[in-house]
């Protein structure tokens, strides 16, 4: 903290001080010369130490004082750098903290060296430190006047020797240097830090030093970012496909030299407890996904806990008694039912085990830039990212896709999804997927969803639990619009098929029997509870990607939950994605370059579209127009009929729309 | 500034002479490791070159780099290129005798014993222990993803404008990202030269694993010493590559009259057809400087997808790739 400086001066002593012992005299001129003083590039200077030697004195004509050369010691006050002091706050405004030493008040802590995650408050003119116990945040405010300790980090010298009058031929730097004379200038700066377990306020240091490794672990790993970081990938939200998506990046060999980001407006959600109630939310993952999840080692946490199987799966329309059913060839499942926050559980805990993916949780993107080479993005705790690729996947309200000013194709379903987890009467376990087209939307029993007209959900929703039950056991099999010329036709091709046949040679390998049992039943639903509606819309992006950006997930398509594809489709732009991104490291390209996010725009497009356009339609055709009257509904459940019929009983229709539905 | 080199031992081998060495340009590139610090006039930017100038040089930096504009068709050609050298030099660097091949994956870092590179570093970065010369660079589009991919790469210009655009692309990025961020320009370095200025060192000779001249040799003066003096600097059994035109009415029509005239794709004047130069021409000249042609195929641009793509017809756009076998060994 204190220094010796040896220095050489000259003493003036005046003539009515010599009568006193000079050594005194000589003593009271130094301490008065020099301290409080700063002397630049050494100090601030603050009392005498000793003299070491002094010179003869002399007098010189016209001056009566006599003039004494003296070699002395000096304490100077001059921290050195990573010292630990303590000190006083002194004020703080939006740059940083200043603190006082008492005898010295030029000590500035900037915003960048204050503990993570911090704010600043408006109204109190405080910081605030956000700490985190894990399961909750305190705020604990860094008050003036309150002791705190801190490091040096570096000392600031400025030269504040007058200086001559600016010369003239440089115009610019005299508005400047008139500028600067406004402001005090301060000859000696230090800065430091306190943005380490044991520093920072002495009341807090006691609660901070138990949690101090675990501080410095949460530091380390997701909040102590430099105030400008570079990331090869940046990836923006943290949901089921955000999540897979850097699980993915992070288990590939190929990007364990990248450096990968994840940004999750949510705190962490590893602790998944294995909850009584069932989950309303959940989705039908098709094998695709599974092998995805099973290659980033997320498919065993998900096993260990719980998921439902689909074997088969049953759909048939309301009006007619047309049908048809599924069944895998190989009798593997047709779909896995998983809760999403299971999902999402599965994936979280995998990230930590990635040493190339940092997540910055409880974070959001607030802005971002792009230009030709990267996009910079500003967080919501002022910190910026560098990034080369930006991958957005905020779901359907996309902050990023908006900012981009990418337009969509959209309309929204006049329909609500209800979904509510059930309790089967008898307790035989159901691996049957049960779909049925009522007029006001389609009803399903295992990824249950019930999407309806929007001016009959709030009658629904109010219903007490028996009583919905109720409901939903009748709408599986009541009558509904009932066309007799519909099911005629049914008969008809039914009929027309036996012929065929019997007069096509090996007829048998192209259709199937015809079933005479007309229908099973679904298992009667004895209760249901967690009962939840949403809005339905369908979303298509024109773009999937952008310079230096790239989209996937509802960012880019929001789907009918009819065939419960549209968790699967974002899974498949990560898996898409990821394969793009494996072709541009390996050709040696950097990351983000154009024609690979064209790439993937184009490969992921033509997978997706279609899909979305096949299911929109299936909707459409199913689901009754208020305009309707029967002219139109005949030729069309005839149509629905003829065409449902048929696949159930070709065989090749048939495993195409099983492969479709499969992917 | 002096940079961490990945491996010491393949740059140090490359001497060059006094007359090349002061006309290197930033010393961020060429270590004085790499070189007899001696003969390293160390010279900066603000010395030789004045302010104006390198704003003029750091806005072609930019248009070199920027990927769709004028130069795009040469960065689309990077998906055809890059794969074709990575997968005939992944290949080159498999046959060779294991304790070649040994040597040639070893690497010290500074105070630490030497290592192997392994087999998963081997998939990230796959050229990694190859000294790969590219003989008229340009911007370093064709340069810095064969760095990327792990190559020790040696990039040449004759035109001074180039090779600075090049640097600044080198020095901007690591200014942005991060020195750490960026680690394989350690392997990338620009020298101002001209392949003669490099044979008349006879240390250079067999130095290098492959020899890559894209889009070159139709600009070049005199082809035979050309490529005699490329084919020198190759290791016997190395390999060189050659992307060119050929030199038929169909690439008259479609590159000057086409590109240049109608469709504006590139500035006029920048081929002249008589230069150009039919593949029996080149691998003829290849011959007689033992190194022979081992595949050669035809390049479509299509200028509506601006992509490139490999194709029979090679009255256009061609590549072909050569391995050299030295008849007389000593």
């Amino acid at each position: 903290m204190y220094i010796l400086a040896e220095m050489n001066d000259v003493v003036h002593v005046k003539p009515w001080y010599f009568d006193q012992d000079l050594l005194n005299v000589i003593e009271d001129e130094l301490n008065k010369k020099f301290a409080n003083k700063i002397i630049y590039q050494l100090g601030l200077c603050v009392a005498l130490f000793d003299i070491k030697e002094i010179g003869n004195s002399s007098v010189l004509p016209g001056d009566g004082s006599s003039h004494t050369k003296v070699s002395f010691r000096y304490v100077i006050f001059r921290p050195f750098i990573d010292e630990i002091l303590v000190g006083k706050v002194k004020s703080s405004s939006k740059e940083g903290i200043y603190i006082s030493l008492s005898f010295f008040d030029d000590i500035f802590v900037p915003f960048s060296n204050l503990q993570k995650p911090c704010r600043f408050d408006e109204k109190e003119q405080l910081f605030i430190w956000q700490y985190d116990t894990g399961d909750s945040v305190h705020d604990l405010f860094i008050d003036i006047g309150e002791e705190i300790r801190f490091r040096v980090v570096n000392e600031v010298f400025l030269d504040t020797t007058p200086t001559g009058p600016p010369k003239k031929n440089d115009a610019m730097t005299i508005t400047s240097v008139v500028h600067n004379k406004d402001e005090i200038k301060c000859p000696f700066t230090i800065i430091g830090s306190i943005n380490e377990p044991g520093l920072g306020l002495l009341t807090l240091s006691s609660r901070a030093s138990f949690s101090s490794t675990k501080n410095l672990q949460n530091d380390n790993q997701s909040h102590n970012c430099k105030n400008n970081d570079y990331f090869d990938i940046v990836i923006c939200g943290g949901g089921m496909v955000g999540n897979a998506m850097a699980a993915a990046l992070g288990q590939e060999n190929l990007f364990k030299n990248l450096k990968i980001a994840l940004i999750d407006t949510e705190s962490n959600k590893e602790k998944y407890q294995n909850p009584q109630i069932h989950h309303s939310r959940v989705c039908a993952l098709s094998s695709t996904t599974i092998d995805l999840l099973k290659s980033i080692d997320s498919w065993d946490f998900i096993q260990q806990h719980r998921f439902g199987e689909v074997h088969n799966m049953h759909v048939w329309d309301g009006s007619t008694d047309a049908f048809i059913s599924f069944k895998k060839e190989d009798g593997s499942n047709l779909a896995w039912i998983v809760e999403n926050n299971l999902i999402i559980a599965s994936l979280t805990k995998n990230l930590s085990n990635f040493k190339n993916v940092k997540v910055f949780y409880s974070n959001k993107i607030e802005d971002f830039k792009q230009n030709d080479q990267a996009i910079d993005i500003k967080l919501n705790d002022d910190s910026n990212i560098t990034t080369k690729l930006l991958i957005g996947s905020d779901g359907g309200n996309s902050f990023i896709r908006k900012k981009a000013n990418i337009d969509v194709l959209q309309w929204n379903y006049d329909q609500v999804a209800i979904v509510a987890t059930m309790k089967l009467a008898n307790k035989t376990q159901n691996f049957t997927a049960w779909q049925r087209f009522l007029s006001t939307g389609p009803i399903a029993l295992l990824p249950a969803i019930w999407s309806i007209k929007k001016n009959m959900v709030n009658n629904l929703l109010e219903l007490n639990d028996e009583e919905f039950v109720h409901k939903v056991n009748q709408a599986f099999v009541i009558e509904d619009f009932k066309n007799e010329f519909g099911s005629g036709i049914e008969n008809l091709v039914q009929n027309g098929i036996d012929w065929l046949r019997n007069v096509i040679p090996k007829g048998s390998d192209y259709f199937t029997d015809r079933e005479t049992e007309v229908r099973i039943l679904p298992p009667k639903i004895a209760s249901s509870e967690s009962r939840a509606s949403y809005p339905l819309s369908f979303l298509h992006s024109n773009n999937y990607v952008s310079k230096r950006l790239a989209l996937i997930g509802d960012s880019i398509h929001k789907i009918h939950p009819l065939a419960g594809q549209g968790v699967n489709l974002g899974f498949g732009d990560v898996i898409c994605l990821k394969q793009c991104l494996k072709d541009n490291l390996l050709s040696g390209n950097e990351i983000g370059s154009w024609n690979f996010l064209k790439d993937y725009e184009s490969r992921r497009q033509r997978q997706a579209f279609p899909k979305m356009v096949g299911i929109d339609a299936l909707n459409k055709l199913y689901t009754d127009y208020e305009y309707g009257n029967s002219l139109i509904k005949t030729p069309l459940v005839t149509a629905r009929t003829v065409g449902l019929t048929l696949s159930n009983r070709v065989i090749p229709v048939k495993n195409f729309f099983v492969k479709q539905a499969m992917r | 500034m002096l940079r961490r080199l990945i491996t010491n031992r393949n740059l140090t081998r490359l001497l060059v002479d006094q007359k090349l060495t002061s006309r290197l340009l930033t010393p961020s590139v060429v270590s004085t490791k790499c070189l007899s610090s001696e003969s390293v006039n160390e010279q900066n930017f603000s010395s030789s070159v004045d302010d104006r100038e390198i704003r003029q040089f750091r806005s072609m930096s930019d248009s070199w780099w920027i990927e769709n504009g004028e130069f795009e068709p040469l960065h689309m050609l990077n998906l055809l290129r890059v794969p074709l050298v990575r997968d005939v030099m992944v290949n080159y660097r498999n046959s060779l005798p294991p304790n070649v091949r040994q040597t040639m994956l070893a690497y010290s870092l500074e105070g630490e014993e030497q290592k192997i590179y392994s087999n998963q570093e081997l998939d990230r970065e796959p050229l990694l222990g190859l000294n790969i010369i590219d003989i008229g660079c340009g911007g370093g589009l064709f340069s810095e993803p064969l760095a990327r991919l792990g190559a020790q790469v040696t990039a040449i210009d004759a035109c001074k404008e180039n090779i600075i655009a090049a640097q600044l692309r080198m020095q901007t990025q690591q200014d942005k990202l991060g020195v750490d961020s960026c680690k394989f320009y350690d392997r990338l370095r620009y020298i101002h030269c001209t392949v003669e200025d490099l044979t008349a060192v006879e240390e250079n000779y067999d130095y290098f694993d492959a020899v890559v001249c894209s889009e070159v040799v139709e600009h070049v003066n005199n082809l035979p010493e050309f490529i005699s003096n490329s084919a020198k600097l190759l290791k016997n059994q190395g390999f060189a590559f050659y992307t060119t035109i050929n030199r038929t009415p169909d690439s008259y029509f479609s590159t000057i009259l086409a590109a240049e005239y109608l469709l504006n794709l590139v500035p006029k004047g920048t081929h002249s057809w008589e230069k150009f130069v039919k593949p029996e021409e080149l691998k003829d000249i290849l011959t007689k400087n033992e190194v022979f042609c081992k595949f050669e195929m035809g390049m479509m641009y299509n200028p509506l997808t601006r992509k490139w793509c490999w194709s029979e017809y090679k009255r256009n756009n061609y590549a072909l790739y050569a391995q050299k076998f030295k008849t007389k060994i000593d």
